[in-house]
């Protein structure tokens, strides 16, 4: 039986990469019973188009993320807790939290599989002029953000004009002056040259931006219990294998990025933006599933 | 199957969109997995809930406000004052109307209706051959897709997802370009058309100055466009909306030339254009979604591949291809069903840029509005400056072999698209 | 004329309408957004979200009105050739494939607006449900069923030219 496995990112990206991986290593380990076809760059559509399909069946599988799948397990939302996590490192290790696990569970409700998580790069702050180095640099600039609670949250507190803009539209509006900054990880802003454009980088190391291995429960019910051991196993060995590659290359990153940006590292980022972490911690309170989350990765 | 429904329904005079949503039903059939039928409303839905597919309606209200507020005519007695001492000053008042209109209006069609009504006569009342006129007329209207702001490469744009604003700026240096063949060609043919002897039309009444402000006023549009998003002030779909105020306020209250309650007319023939459009854009996004999830594009891409693995001859490839496609089939149509299938062939087996590829397909199949035997264009210019088709398609030959050109510059030079 | 095809000018009517106020309100809206941000430096968050969907509204209100003035645009090139009655046939037969396929969107429609899938949805930068917005596919077949009937029950009572598309007047 070939699985359909939906990515919303481009073919270089170690999402990507890892659902080819999947789509590579399967056939061996389920002796030739699975196969998976990948769709990458959001060719059967949006995310939550996606969501759509895989909660009726018609979609088996998808890596997406964790902002859009918390419109369907809310409490994914504690993922984006700001100043939870140093790096993509002390994010992966939340992973394995009986807490991660039971936001995976809530996506049981929209008729969906949770199976694991991997990691994109942190997001950091870029601004077209000098790096911020806290609020005061920050208000009332347009700061383009990816468009879900917990960022739009964060940046309102900060007290800068959050702008959802579509991704292909953000070099030529950071060019011009329409931002003045954006809210992006490391990966995009290389792939993406957005250092010819804008000049201040401040690692923040804010937040984390985990993506969720989802499988559509009809076509999960559909397999055979050895068949589902054989597919975990496979999956959580790409979904690791990613978020290694994810930790080099931020370095590598980084690494690319010396010398072309000023870069500012914000040690102390908990503190600068105390009040908006805040903000977002005070959205998330009615969680039970994220408070205990934060409750044991503090406790790490 | 698919196939032979989708070419029986066509020629049986079904809308191109229902014949679209009738292949795909048959296809769906043939796989026999019925469950995607019930994705196909929310395919639907999501083709359209795009910010960037916004700008295709609201230039279609400014090309129609332009046009019912007199503003497109003041244009041309702007140029026509100003041009008036040059030898066959209508020949180049036609072409420098065209660029300017191509510079406010998105879309070929419209503006190869309006100019040919308004020049064609006056050409003819200046001693020159109306098959030529109508031809050059119906020739320039290609300036207005690619000559930014363009429909075409709005909906290519967000197919692609690439920025539309790079699209636009791609469309200038090929739309200068194609400026100048085609004055070259009619400048030379001009001689030969015109009645030896002819007295000439007389110029419009009034003073340079009077004539010359309104026309200033109204290429104040095109700048808001192509300054506003060039200069980063405006997203497309914005720069449309704020131009759009800008017509009505000239049309309106500084010439009043607009009376408010012909809005509705407006509005409707909007709205009517915009279905046209937004519709095969539904129908073939569904189209397309069901043969990429029953994997048919990646087997068309294997196949091309195994062709040829050299860019270049790959792009001639296409663009031969297209030009026959552009005879048979309306042009945004095809490139909304042939784009998904090919654009991800040509970046990722052969690195092309996904702009110069954009560029390439949207000018190779705008072309098909001038090539019979269905041309909308043709068609257009033909019926109304009341000559033949087959007369007109054999006049328009010379200009659709300088687009020609134009197209296989874009090919080979591919910094004309990214000068900037 | 058929109850059917008064029906189905009426409806015409009120989607014009709804067409109108539809491209005024985005207008106003995306201008407004401008305005906001450079004027006050506040710009309207949710603005491009809510216009997207205001244009998915105005598509569909929209091509039901074209189907109602039999302007979508088709390949006419053979049929004009065709003798008027075979040609009354030809249309005939489009009609009624028009019409099936509406009614299976009609079903589709339905079955998918009711769907728990759906409730998920958010228009995210307001914090809305989505799924109410969308009905209009429902509406929309539904409406352009009964335009397409209208012409359908006309062209079986004899009325000529009941042809569905025109080459005419395309945007490109
Ligand atoms: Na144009
Ligand atoms: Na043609």
């Amino acid at each position: 039986r070939e699985l359909r496995m939906g990515v919303i990112t481009p073919p270089s990206h170690v999402w990507t990469q890892v659902a080819n991986r999947i789509a590579e290593k399967l056939p061996e380990a389920t002796g030739g019973s699975l196969t998976v076809a990948v769709f990458p760059a959001g060719q059967l559509g949006a995310e939550q188009e996606m969501f759509q399909q895989m909660s009726g069946g018609l979609l088996d599988s998808g890596l997406m993320t964790a902002a859009i799948s918390s419109l369907r397990a809310p409490s994914l939302q504690g993922w984006f807790t700001p100043y939870l996590f140093a790096d993509v490192t002390a994010a992966a290790a939340a992973a394995d939290t009986p807490a991660a696990q039971e936001m995976l569970d809530q996506l049981s409700a929209a008729n969906l599989v949770g199976l694991g998580y991997t990691f994109a790069g942190q997001r950091h702050i870029l601004m077209k002029n000098a790096p911020a180095a806290g609020p005061a640099d920050l208000t009332r600039k347009k700061v383009r953000i990816v468009p879900f609670p917990a960022m739009k949250t964060w940046w309102d507190a900060i007290g800068a004009v959050p702008t959802p803009v579509n991704l292909t539209e953000v070099y030529q509006g950071l060019q011009s002056g329409l931002l003045d900054g954006i809210d992006i990880d490391l990966d995009a802003m290389v792939g993406l040259k957005f250092d010819e454009v804008a000049k201040g980088l401040t690692i923040t190391n804010h937040m984390p931006f985990p993506a969720v291995m989802v499988v559509s429960k009809p076509t999960w019910d559909a397999l055979t219990e050895e068949e589902r051991s054989a597919y975990t196993e496979v999956v959580n060995e790409a979904l690791a294998w990613g978020t290694a590659q994810q930790v080099e290359a931020e370095k590598a990153n980084l690494a690319a990025l010396e010398g072309k940006v000023e870069i500012l590292t914000l040690e102390n980022g908990a503190e600068v933006f105390a009040d908006a972490n805040k903000a977002v911690r005070d959205s998330l309170a009615g969680d039970e599933i994220i408070q205990r989350f934060i409750t044991e990765v503090e406790a790490e | 199957m698919t196939g032979l429904s989708f070419l029986t329904l066509m020629l049986m005079a079904m809308p191109i969109a229902f014949v679209l949503l009738a292949a795909t039903m048959v296809f769906v059939l043939g796989t026999g997995n019925l469950q995607i039928l019930n994705s196909i409303p929310q395919i639907l839905f999501g083709s359209v809930e795009n910010f960037d597919l916004l700008a295709i309606p609201l230039f279609v209200l400014l090309g129609e406000i332009m046009n019912e507020s007199g503003l497109t005519r003041r244009l041309i007695v702007t140029a026509r004052v100003w041009l008036a001492r040059l030898p066959h000053n209508l020949v180049v008042v036609n072409l420098v109307s065209n660029l300017g209109l191509a510079a406010i209006m998105g879309s070929a069609t419209a503006q190869m209706a309006v100019m040919t009504r308004v020049v064609v006569p006056e050409m003819e009342k200046d001693g020159y051959d109306r098959g030529y006129a109508a031809a050059i007329t119906a020739s320039a209207g290609l300036l207005g897709p690619i000559i930014p702001p363009s429909m075409v490469f709005i909906i290519y744009g967000v197919i692609a997802q690439v920025s539309i604003a790079d699209m636009f700026m791609a469309g200038i240096i090929p739309g200068v370009v194609l400026f100048v063949l085609m004055l070259a060609i009619a400048l030379w043919q001009a001689p030969r058309n015109r009645e030896p002897g002819h007295p000439g039309a007389p110029l419009p009444e009034g003073s340079r100055l009077k004539a010359t402000l309104p026309g200033l006023a109204t290429m104040s549009i095109p700048l808001i466009i192509i300054g506003g998003i060039s200069g980063g002030v405006f997203t497309p779909t914005e720069s449309a909306a704020v131009a759009l105020i800008a017509a009505l306020f000239f049309g309106a209250v500084v010439f009043r030339e607009l009376p408010l309650n012909r809005l509705p007319l407006i509005l409707d023939r909007t709205v009517t254009n915009t279905a046209i459009v937004l519709f095969l854009i539904m129908a073939a996004k569904v189209f397309g979604w069901v043969l990429t999830f029953n994997q048919i594009p990646q087997a068309v891409a294997a196949f091309i591949v195994s062709l040829t693995g050299d860019p270049l001859i790959f792009m001639l490839l296409i663009m031969l291809t297209l030009m026959v496609v552009g005879m048979f089939l309306d042009g945004i149509a095809a490139l909304i069903i042939l784009t998904p299938i090919l654009l991800p062939v040509a970046i990722s087996n052969y690195g092309i840029d996904p702009i110069q590829f954009g560029v390439m397909m949207s000018l190779t199949l705008v072309l098909g509005l001038l090539t019979p035997p269905v041309g909308t264009g043709l068609y257009i210019a033909a019926a109304l400056s009341d000559i033949s088709i087959t007369r007109l398609s054999r006049l328009v030959t010379p200009y659709i072999l300088a687009a020609v050109l134009v197209i296989l510059m874009v090919i080979l030079v591919p910094w004309v698209v990214r000068p900037f | 004329m058929t109850g059917l095809s008064t029906l189905s000018d009426l409806l015409a009517r009120l989607e014009r309408w709804a067409s109108r106020f539809l491209v005024v309100g985005f207008v106003a809206l995306i201008v407004t957004n401008v305005g906001m941000r450079y004027v006050l430096g506040r710009p309207i968050v949710f603005a491009e979200e809510v216009a997207a969907i205001m244009l998915v509204w105005l598509a569909f209100v929209s091509i039901s009105i074209s189907i109602h003035d039999r302007r979508q645009i088709g390949v006419t090139l053979l049929t004009e050739r065709l003798a008027p009655q075979l040609r009354h046939i030809v249309d005939l037969v489009v009609l009624a494939l028009v019409a099936a396929i509406l009614a299976t969107l009609l079903w589709a429609s339905v079955k998918w607006v009711l769907s728990p899938a759906v409730a998920f949805e958010q228009i995210i930068t307001l914090g809305w449900a989505k799924s109410p917005f969308y009905w209009i596919v429902p509406i929309f077949s539904a409406c352009a069923l009964i335009h397409v009937l209208a012409d359908l029950s006309e062209g079986i009572a004899g009325r000529q030219n009941i042809e569905l598309a025109t080459e005419k007047e395309s945007v490109e």
